[in-house]
């Protein structure tokens, strides 16, 4: 008889074991790969399943041997209890992660139908009103040590629908901002303090922070200027795009992998009825030897043998085809996780933008790459889940001329085929004119002209748009000095009062240094925002435009 | 400028018919950056300091390039950012710390004989406060007041100097290999690996059984274990430092290597390395009371540490005589510490906004 | 493989570190003034005949290696630190032991505390380095560093002092009795007598092999507030460090790109930022190692442990050559080893790391 404390010792140190086991089994799901990893709920489910079945077990051991043998297990058995409880675990994960999947499939036809239902009516919508994006009125400080520094100061404009909005503009003007601003990226001390942002009808400002998740990278993506800061370096670039298709299309990922669960239900009844045949072939083979010993002829019975050497060559056949059914529903397994099909979704759109192999790019990492795979594959998250709208953020800044004109000629294919809405940011004049439609022009926080491409070249309205445009060397000239625009860029925390041109303007005038301008509609579709063209000021603008003044080049 | 320099690059020559231009070019941004309108140097001193001390100062004919250079000096942001509560609580500690151990005399009641070298017949030991012995009394009846404020004194001086050996050698090791590269930096840096070896203890161990138990040697041990973190964030930043322009530009207009290191590189680097200053002075004032805890080299010197080791048996008696000491390092470390944390948050550009 | 190829390159030159460090130890331990035989033999000879001296002299002398010439010691010495042999204790007490079987039994008690502290102390650190990053400005974060500095302030020892105090008077007092935890040594008076066979030195481990389970729970009650007074030493050091590099990498712009495609912020914490601020993490631990192992031994001299820092201090104050040059090899060997452990580590998780 062992005495108590004994006993209590036994299971106290039982005990820990167990709670060391479910420690390790915690930190070796944290660190397996992401297809093999279990949910953390799922593991504490079965967790704590396992311990009560193992250290039940295990106690009652201890009580049984300890009370009536006086044995106790010698430490290194131990490893026993350690192997039950890992042994029941993985029984009952497996177990309950069936349950989970059988659950999560249980809606998911509706849930696909109501997703397609509403696309449409989006799409609907679309054709009716065409405005896909309608910025009204965006305002955003950054409150910084300094001062209020006014980034972002009423900016409105309209995406249509198909098309691609170019937004140009000088460094410091507040284009990264704008665009960060719809996406609600902006992160304090910035803030975005008003206007309204409405996609497809929907104020994105008014959203939460989890709603807006559920649009960024699935209706409204962005691509950023500099490709190898903007991948994270220690993830594989497949991961990367992997993770978008797991964030949005779980449902979808499901249902594909779904599908192909009928297939391999049909292999496994094909696998079961081959091993019926296999083994009622063997019996027969054994049967017919049993007699042949029964009878002990000694003379050899040539049909009996003829039957068991057929018999013998189907169970050869019979084998090889098992084993080719094997190796297929293996096969099959291995596609159905829904790993394996965000996968090969991967591979797909990873071709579409034009790098070839794409088999080999998914398993390398961003400092691995060139510059403009980079890029491709940073466009590849972007048009991972077909969004309305992609904001390019000076996607060609930081890369070479000839890639540059590469990654547009991909950008122009892609627009065409997914029919996505690009709104281009960059400061490149040459690059608007490739591939806008419609662009506007932003200074200082606020947008003075905004219209089709072809009226801007041709006939600028506003000075400034006018001067970059005079800035453009042209090649077959010959001159001496290059014209530029006098001045520099205002600052945003102390910005001039009224215009915030008119310090750099050449036709200045009575209004301009007083009254904000605000956007004039001189043609359908055409809006500039400076009080020449503002029919109240008619008689002054005329003697402003035939003397324009001179602006003195302030130095430093 | 180099003078020589200077007359070829703005002579009448170099400049051909442009000449005059560039002379009308100089005086304006001479007179933009420098001069303001109708302005002694009385008024922009006086307006300097305004603009120093008070906090909405904002003078109405300040112009935007004024503003840009108040930007860049800044100094007013400096205090405003650097004073935050829990920095002027490390100033107070430090100021309380710094004054008992450079004016010990007028801190404390008693001198230093009264309180480590007599042995005081009068009171009892391990007393409890009292009037005249506002803390308590130790060991050999010493005020523990008074012991306290006098060890503060070695202490600091133990910790400044080992810091400074570290700080130094560090530096040199870190900015030298940082320059030079190739096989002189590996070399450099596999030295410094060799005293990541070395912690503080062994060193402190290794040195008073080679020379005897003395206080410097404790010294000399904090300080050469310390060198690898100088030297590694020197030659970071460095490095880093290396691939701007201004060194091409130092090296085009003729400086020397060590202007160039020490006074272009570092000047432009010293951000991290003065805020580990402090860190390192905070843990090596605890490794120096550690060391004399263990009973390194505590002859003739009072330090806080021995204290707690002696006090340690009348614990139970007499817990106080236990406590202060500890208190007292603490305060001298938390000093060191809040005041760095408060120096990161004001010099390091990428915690400006929090 | 060429993460294999890397890991033998770093192994090479750790033992070319190795070997230069154990020059530097064996000029320095040279330095040491007098004979190390100087002391046994004025303990052995008291009211001896001058030649009988002489002959004890000499004996002592061929005993302890010392009349070899000076290169022949110094290859002893080399090849001695892989075999094992690293000379003879001089002590009064354990005179003419091995100095490798005596710091054999001393270092892991002095591990033993400071094994299972250092592991959750990163893994906590960890943990609030990722809490602050999300509650960036707010008064999560104020308390948090205020928690880093004033656990760095703190002096180790005299916490463990004061922690000691507490424990025996107050907090028996408060629990009325219920947690009643021991304060000094390694195991209670009542184990005094048993032997546990030594397996890998560590007290824990070694009574689970032989199977005395009751001895077992007794050691880990030992080591309780022991552990907890290391972790306490050791946390402040690893918050600042988890703290900076969180924060360092949310800066970054593809912590940008990953909320523009839609992952939650708990995702963009553990997925996209913790992994890359392992990187930079894990160089602080091996930096911190040795001032951590001197930390222990500090705490285990106050609980009265007999370990490393016992062995090192009676060392000194015999002036023990070879005991000395032990301790001094030891400490270094472990801080070689987790350098290396580091750098390896550093180079899996982080793909940029060129291999060969």
């Amino acid at each position: 008889m062992a005495s108590i404390n004994d006993i209590i010792d036994n299971i106290i140190f039982s005990g820990l074991i167990v709670l060391i086991s479910i420690f390790l089994s915690r930190l070796i799901n944290s660190v397996i790969s992401s297809n093999k990893r279990v949910p953390s709920r799922i593991l504490w489910k079965s967790n704590l399943i396992a311990m009560a079945i193992s250290y039940g077990i295990w106690i009652l051991q201890t009580f049984i041997f300890g009370l009536i043998l006086d044995f106790f297990v010698p430490m290194t058995l131990h490893v026993i209890l350690v192997g039950l409880f890992f042994g029941v675990n993985w029984f009952f994960g497996k177990k309950i992660i069936k349950n989970e999947i059988k659950r999560s499939l249980i809606g998911l036809e509706e849930r696909l139908k109501e997703k397609e239902k509403l696309r449409r009516e989006m799409d609907q919508k679309l054709k009716e009103e065409k405005v896909l994006l309608d910025v009204q009125d965006l305002i955003t400080y950054f409150y910084t040590e300094e001062g209020i520094v006014k980034a972002v100061e009423g900016v409105t404009f309209q995406i249509y629908e198909d098309e691609v909005l170019g937004l140009v503009g000088e460094t410091g003007c507040g284009k990264s901002v704008t665009a960060l601003s719809i996406l609600q990226l902006i992160r304090p001390p910035g803030e975005i303090v008003g206007g309204k942002v409405l996609f497809q009808g929907l104020d994105l400002l008014k959203k939460t922070s989890e709603e807006i998740q559920k649009f960024r990278g699935n209706q409204i993506t962005m691509i950023f200027q500099d490709p190898l800061n903007s991948l994270n370096p220690v993830m594989k670039v497949g991961n990367q795009i992997i993770e978008v298709y797991l964030n949005h299309k779980m449902d979808e990922l499901y249902g594909e992998a779904g599908q192909l669960t009928e297939e391999i239900d049909f292999i496994r009844s094909n696998l079961d009825l081959k091993k019926t045949l296999i083994n009622q072939l063997k019996e027969s083979i054994t049967e017919i030897k049993d007699q042949m010993e029964d009878t002990n002829e000694q003379i050899i019975d040539k049909k009996s043998l003829e039957i068991i050497q057929q018999k013998e060559d189907e169970l050869s056949v019979l084998f090889k085809e098992t084993k080719g059914l094997k190796k297929e529903y293996n096969e099959v397994k291995a596609k159905s996780n829904i790993f394996s099909v965000a996968r090969k979704w991967a591979a797909e759109i990873v071709k579409d933008v034009g790098i070839a192999d794409p088999e080999r790019i998914l398993d390398r990492y961003p400092h691995e790459l060139s510059g403009g795979m980079r890029q491709r594959v940073m466009i590849a998250i972007a048009l991972a889940c077909s969004p309305k709208l992609l904001i390019a953020d000076e996607p060609t800044t930081a890369l070479d001329v000839t890639i540059q004109s590469q990654i547009l000629q991909l950008m122009k294919q892609l627009q065409k085929e997914y029919k996505t809405s690009i709104l281009m940011i960059t400061h490149d004049l040459g690059l608007i004119s490739e591939l806008c439609d419609r662009v506007a022009v932003m200074y200082s926080g606020y947008i003075v002209e905004y219209g089709s491409i072809f009226k801007l070249f041709k006939t600028p309205l506003h000075p400034y748009t006018n001067g970059l445009i005079r800035a453009i060397p042209r090649v077959e000239k010959r001159v001496d000095d290059l014209a530029i625009i006098p001045g520099m860029v205002p600052n945003l925390i102390y910005p001039p009062s009224g215009c915030r041109f008119h310090p750099r303007c050449e036709y200045c005038f009575e209004p301009c240094p007083t009254n904000n301008p605000k956007q004039i509609e001189t043609e359908p579709g055409y809006f500039v925002a400076c009080h020449l063209y503002d029919p109240k000021y008619k008689d002054m603008t005329k003697n402003a435009i035939e003397n324009p003044k001179k602006i003195k080049q302030e130095v430093g | 400028m180099n003078e020589k320099i200077k007359r070829t690059v703005f002579s009448r020559q170099f400049w051909g018919k442009n000449y005059d231009k560039m002379k009308l070019f100089r005086k304006k941004q001479f007179e933009n950056t420098i001069k303001m309108e109708g302005d002694t140097r009385k008024e922009r001193f006086v307006r300097y300091l305004k603009f120093f001390f008070l906090p909405c100062f904002r003078a109405s004919e300040i112009n935007r390039v004024e503003f840009e250079i108040g930007k860049i000096k800044s100094k007013r942001t400096f205090f405003r950012r650097f004073l935050t509560p829990l920095t002027i609580l490390g100033v107070i500690c430090l100021l309380f710390i710094f004054w008992c151990a450079v004016f010990p005399n007028w801190a404390s009641k008693y001198t230093f004989e009264e309180i480590a070298v007599w042995v005081n017949i009068y009171d009892p030991a391990y007393d409890t406060p009292s009037l005249k012995h506002p803390l308590g009394t130790g060991g050999s009846a010493w005020d523990i007041l008074a012991r306290n404020i006098w060890s503060s004194r070695f202490s600091l001086q133990i910790s400044f100097l080992a810091v400074a050996i570290a700080f130094v050698i560090g530096i040199l090791l870190g900015i030298i290999s940082a320059y030079a590269g190739g096989w002189v930096d590996n070399i450099l840096m596999r030295v410094v690996d060799a005293f990541v070896v070395f912690p503080a203890l062994i060193l402190a161990f290794l040195f008073i059984a080679i020379w005897g138990n003395k206080l410097q040697y404790i010294m000399i041990a904090l300080g050469l274990s310390g060198i690898p973190a100088y030297a590694r964030i020197a030659r970071a930043s460095a490095l880093q430092e290396k691939s701007k322009l201004y060194v091409d530009a130092g090296k085009a207009a003729g400086a020397s290597r060590f202007k160039i290191m020490f006074k272009h590189i570092l000047p432009n680097a010293w951000t991290p390395l003065i805020v580990r200053v402090t860190f390192h002075l905070a843990v090596a004032t605890l490794s120096v009371a550690g060391l004399s805890f263990l009973g390194f080299a505590v002859s003739d010197v009072p330090t806080w540490g021995w204290d707690i080791n002696a006090a340690r048996s009348h614990m139970y008696r007499a817990p106080w005589a236990m406590v202060w000491p500890g208190v007292w390092i603490t305060i001298a470390a938390l000093g060191f510490q809040l005041i760095g944390d408060g120096l990161r948050d004001v010099l390091d550009p990428k915690l400006k906004l929090l | 493989m060429s993460l294999i190829k890397y890991i033998i390159k770093r192994l090479l030159i750790a033992v070319v570190m190795f070997v230069v460090i154990m020059a530097i130890v064996w000029v320095f331990i040279g330095f040491i003034p007098g004979s190390p035989i100087e002391r046994p033999l004025a303990r052995l000879t008291v009211g001896f005949e001058p030649h009988e001296i002489e002959a004890i002299r000499q004996q002592l002398l061929h005993d302890f290696g010392l009349d070899k010439p000076y290169f022949m010691q110094l290859l002893d010495f080399f090849t001695g630190i892989f075999t094992g042999d690293w000379g003879l204790s001089i002590s009064e007490q354990h005179f003419k032991y091995e100095v490798f079987d005596l710091i054999k039994v001393y270092f892991p008690r002095t591990l033993e505390i400071a094994i299972i502290p250092m592991i959750v102390v990163n893994l906590a650190a960890v943990k609030l380095g990722k809490y602050t990053a999300v509650k960036r400005g707010k008064t999560g974060d104020h308390v948090f560093r205020g928690l880093a500095i004033v656990l760095v302030s703190l002096p180790a020892f005299w916490v463990a002092i004061l922690l000691q105090y507490a424990f025996r008077e107050i907090v028996p007092a408060v629990t009325f009795g219920l947690i009643d935890l021991p304060i000094v040594g390694l195991y209670s008076t009542k184990y005094t007598a048993r032997n546990v066979p030594y397996v890998t030195g560590f007290r824990t481990i070694d009574s689970l092999l032989a199977n005395q389970l009751d001895l077992f729970l007794d050691t880990i009650l030992h080591l309780i507030i022991p552990a907890m007074v290391f972790f306490i030493a050791i946390f402040g050091h690893m918050l600042r460090p988890a703290r900076s590099c969180m924060l360092d990498v949310i800066e970054n712009d593809y912590i940008r790109t990953a909320r523009a495609k839609g992952c939650s912020e708990k995702d963009v914490i553990n997925k996209h930022a913790f992994r890359n601020a392992l990187v930079p993490y894990s160089t602080f631990i091996g930096f911190n190692v040795g001032y951590f192992i001197s930390g222990a031994a500090y705490v285990e001299l106050i609980f009265a442990f007999n370990g490393i820092g016992k062995a090192m201090v009676t060392a000194l104050l015999n002036t023990d050559y070879f005991m000395i040059r032990g301790c001094v090899v030891i400490f270094c060997l472990i801080n070689i080893f987790v350098n290396l452990a580091i750098d390896v580590m550093y180079a899996i998780l982080d793909p940029r790391i060129s291999y060969g």
